[in-house]
């Protein structure tokens, strides 16, 4: 339970540029500790897609929850969300003050390439396991599921869930 | 507002918006700006500004700010726990209804569709953060160049944090040495 506390403590400290940036992380401290398994991991996200609420405590809570219960969940939560929260209730005249500096705008762009290469990280992470079978070898199922969803979400792409749930959906019938 | 509806309106907003954090900006914006004329349009843009600069999620960045216009720091309590609740129960009840659902030969079929769906979905992030990225094409080779070392190398992301922050800090002060000629 501490472990959990400290590991979601540090998630918390690192998540920046949005909550989306706590799934590489939590991937990282998490699933490659083999506290969870990556099957487990992927549910939880595609759980966390299509609920509401914001997708980082969604998949905290969850990760909580799986490894100790509803305790566990908690402590998940909170210890993710206090760091933020504590830098911003007392810092938020500094960051009002300095947000039009150079140097501030300048670590926001390169934050956004960050975010944008971490969730490159578990994409790629995702697509050995999606589109790899046990052999290394490509998946055609995967890929024909690829190529019904593509177009789906190109017309759904503000409805997460519906895009999860036709995922499970074809996953059933072809698998 | 009371304390009350400060909670009761952040729950509603962590209840009914899927789509994560980003899709609470404009649920709030019209909340607090259209509606209830609690806070003025710059006011909001300034609030919206600063949720996505300081580190951690934005919907809890928004109401911890909001929270703090509205009703002082104890107001960013009740923000925050309000918008968070929903998704700590509605979460928790799945997590115990379906224990050990992974074991369900069916639900590990889903799951091979789901990873498929999950791929689309983070891959629609990628997208739409590389279209703002492209108008610095250095960026672009850094955001590949850090998915590839933290896949291939595990480097961990403490690291990768820092190398942004130095980067930044370096471009700043090469650009604003430049800038002196010409004040």
């Amino acid at each position: 339970m501490l472990e959990l506390l400290f590991i979601f403590l540090y998630v918390g400290l690192l998540t920046v540029g949005g909550g989306i940036v706590a799934i590489p992380i939590i991937q990282q401290e998490v699933v490659s500790r083999g506290l969870i398994s990556l099957s487990d991991f992927i549910f939880m996200i595609g759980v966390a897609e299509s609920t509401p609420g914001p997708i980082g405590i969604n998949v905290a809570t969850f990760v909580g929850y799986n490894l100790h219960g509803i305790l566990g969940a908690f402590v998940s939560t909170t210890s993710f969300i206090i760091p933020s929260f504590l830098i911003l209730l007392l810092s938020i005249n500094t960051i009002k003050k300095y947000r039009q500096q150079r140097y501030v705008k300048e670590w926001f762009k390169y934050l956004k390439a960050v975010v944008a290469g971490l969730i490159m990280y578990a994409t790629l992470t995702l697509m050995e396991i999606g589109f790899l079978t046990e052999q290394d070898l490509i998946d055609t199922r995967s890929l024909i599921i690829l190529g019904i969803l593509i177009p789906i979400s190109i017309v759904l792409y503000k409805k997460p869930w519906a895009i999860v749930l036709i995922g499970g959906i074809l996953g059933l019938l072809i698998y | 507002m009371t304390y009350r509806q400060l909670f009761l309106q952040f729950f509603k907003f962590g209840l009914f918006t899927f789509g994560g954090g980003y899709a609470m900006i404009p649920m709030m914006s019209r909340a607090f700006v259209d509606d209830k004329k609690l806070i003025d349009i710059d006011t909001m843009t300034d609030y919206i500004a600063i949720s996505q600069i300081a580190p951690g999620m934005i919907a809890i960045n928004m109401a911890n700010v909001i929270g703090r216009h509205l009703k002082g720091k104890r107001g960013s309590f009740i923000a925050v726990a309000g918008v968070a609740l929903p998704s700590f129960i509605i979460i928790s009840l799945i997590a115990a209804l379906v224990p050990n659902i992974l074991d369900i030969p069916l639900v590990l079929k889903a799951v091979q569709g789901i990873v498929i769906a999950v791929i689309v979905l983070l891959s629609i992030t990628v997208i739409n953060l590389l279209k703002y990225l492209k108008q610095f094409w250095y960026l672009v080779i850094y955001a590949f160049g850090i998915a590839a070392v933290v896949f291939f190398f595990q480097v961990p992301i403490i690291i990768i944090l820092l190398s942004a922050i130095i980067s930044g800090t370096i471009q700043a002060y090469i650009m604003s040495k430049k800038d002196v000629p010409h004040a």
